[in-house]
């Protein structure tokens, strides 16, 4: 598994990737937060690896797949990432036409790189827009539909985490969620009572109810 | 009579001392996200900070809870993305570090990956995230710790973010940048600097009721001790008002 950090930041480590890390079945390859997305940049870009100067040093690095080299420029030694190309990728977004042309608002993270350099690309979003509004507006759209292969209209399909500017995250959900995680047994529970148990998107939201979705809005900080 | 304070609270204020105004700084995950907010209301308005995400200098007017959330670029100057701002920090634009960890070694590399072996740890932790990165290109990396015998440790498990490696030249060796590294250390003992010839760790002052035997026993590693040892004030009853009331007032991190 390459990964670069499996935390929940303000609640800890993630119970279930600790799981499996300590367990020794799964070989946890480690990279750096710019590692991960300067390889999909390398991907996107359709070269075989990209010089970096993170990693160097580190136990990190000896835990990648990365290796040093010479500059063959400057003699200095530098850090090469294998480029990620990606079986598939799933990115949610605001906006998306039914092509699959996307809006992200606000930070983006790794997603126009990640868009790139995936084989296959599954979006899902808010809204499903006309194709007039990229039309209108051809500087918002971070993914030409030609990269998309499937778009799945979810509106509040970032729960119980964020979106940008439309709700913030429902932390009473994760906190549950979180503890629940703690154990195998808690983790089915959260799974049969939230996925497996509910027959679709809409069931799940239905779930939630429309207070608590009421509420996430009002809290999620406007332009 | 100063007022009561519990070690999470000393280690904000402590840390929010040591924000400079002006500059551009990664904040990363938890107690640095606390302590700058408190900067910025106290004593570093003009803060840049920087989130591994892509926020740039946020108003911090709400605590983030994540360095990806909507706070961490809320009335910002930018609204970017990972590869951005850490590009922008591997070119040396970005000054200051500051970031956590479970243990360091009296190089300042810290290990925040697992304990035991990485195949098979006793206990996993997150892993890298940004803080190699940060680590990697700051010119001054800033770690914020609770000290004691089990996190300052003679060799840390993993080396999750480089130090001085294993002592000076070792990171120009390793094809670091130059002039960057391992800044300061600030503990729930005091803050502790490295030394400019053998880059080992250097107590510099100490906490309230703290002295400098007790820094020692609760290390791991004989520490160099400045020529001057300074004693830090405790926490104001503005800092801890503003932190309570302003900055995390649903007491999400205590």
């Amino acid at each position: 598994m390459d990964h670069t950090y499996i935390g929940w930041e303000v609640f800890g480590t993630s119970p279930v990737l600790r799981r499996v890390a300590e367990s020794g079945k799964v070989k946890m390859t480690e990279w750096s937060n710019a590692a991960l997305s300067w390889r999909m940049i390398a991907g996107a870009m359709g070269v075989p690896f990209i010089p970096t100067k993170s990693m160097l040093g580190s136990d990190t690095f000896k835990y990648s797949a990365a290796k040093v080299v010479k500059d063959p420029f400057t003699g200095d030694k530098v850090c090469l990432l294998p480029a990620s190309v990606l079986d598939v990728g799933m990115i949610h977004v605001h906006k998306a036409d039914m092509y699959g042309n996307c809006e992200i608002e606000g930070i983006n993270g790794f997603a126009p790189e990640m868009a790139r350099s995936s084989k296959k690309l599954i979006i899902s979003c808010e809204e499903i827009v006309d194709t007039e509004y990229f039309r209108q507006n051809p500087d918002r759209n971070i993914i030409p539909y030609f990269l998309t292969d499937a778009v799945v209209l979810a509106p509040y399909g970032s729960h119980p985490g964020e979106m940008n500017y439309k709700y913030w995250r429902d932390n009473d959900h994760l906190k549950d969620y979180y503890e629940l995680l703690g154990t195998e047994e808690g983790t089915t529970k959260y799974m049969n009572e939230w996925i497996h148990g509910l027959p679709d998107h809409d069931a799940y939201l239905k779930k939630i109810g429309t207070s608590k979705l009421k509420q996430i809005e009002s809290e999620a900080k406007g332009r | 009579m100063s007022e009561q304070y519990n070690p999470k609270e000393l280690l904000i204020c402590m840390s929010a001392r040591q924000m400079e105004d002006n500059k551009a700084a990664f904040i990363g995950t938890g107690i640095p996200m606390l302590a700058a907010s408190l900067a910025k209301k106290l004593y570093t308005p003009n803060l840049v900070s920087i989130f591994e995400f892509g926020g740039i200098g946020s108003s911090l007017a709400d605590l983030p809870m994540a360095v990806g959330d909507s706070r961490t670029y809320y009335r910002a100057l930018v609204a970017g993305k990972i590869s951005d701002v850490m590009e922008m920090g591997q070119r040396g634009m970005i000054e200051f570090g500051f970031i956590g960890g479970a243990q360091i070694d009296m190089y300042g590399n810290i290990n925040s990956t697992c304990l035991g072996p990485q195949e098979k740890p006793k206990v996993r932790f997150p892993g890298s995230g940004g803080a190699n990165d940060i680590g990697s290109s700051c010119f001054r990396t800033i770690a914020i710790m609770v000290h004691d015998k089990k996190r300052f440790i003679p060799k840390v498990d993993f080396i999750t973010t480089p130090g001085y490696l294993s002592g000076p030249g070792a990171r120009e060796e390793a094809g670091l940048p130059k002039n960057s590294g391992p800044f300061r250390v600030i503990t729930s003992l005091g803050i502790l600097g490295f030394d400019e010839k053998s880059k080992r760790m250097k107590l510099l002052s100490t906490n309230p009721g703290v002295t400098v035997a007790m820094v020692q026993e609760n290390t791991g590693f004989e520490l160099l001790l400045a020529d001057r040892i300074t004693q830090n004030e405790p926490p104001t009853k503005e800092e801890l008002k503003v932190l309570r009331e302003v900055v995390d007032p649903q007491g999400l991190y205590r």
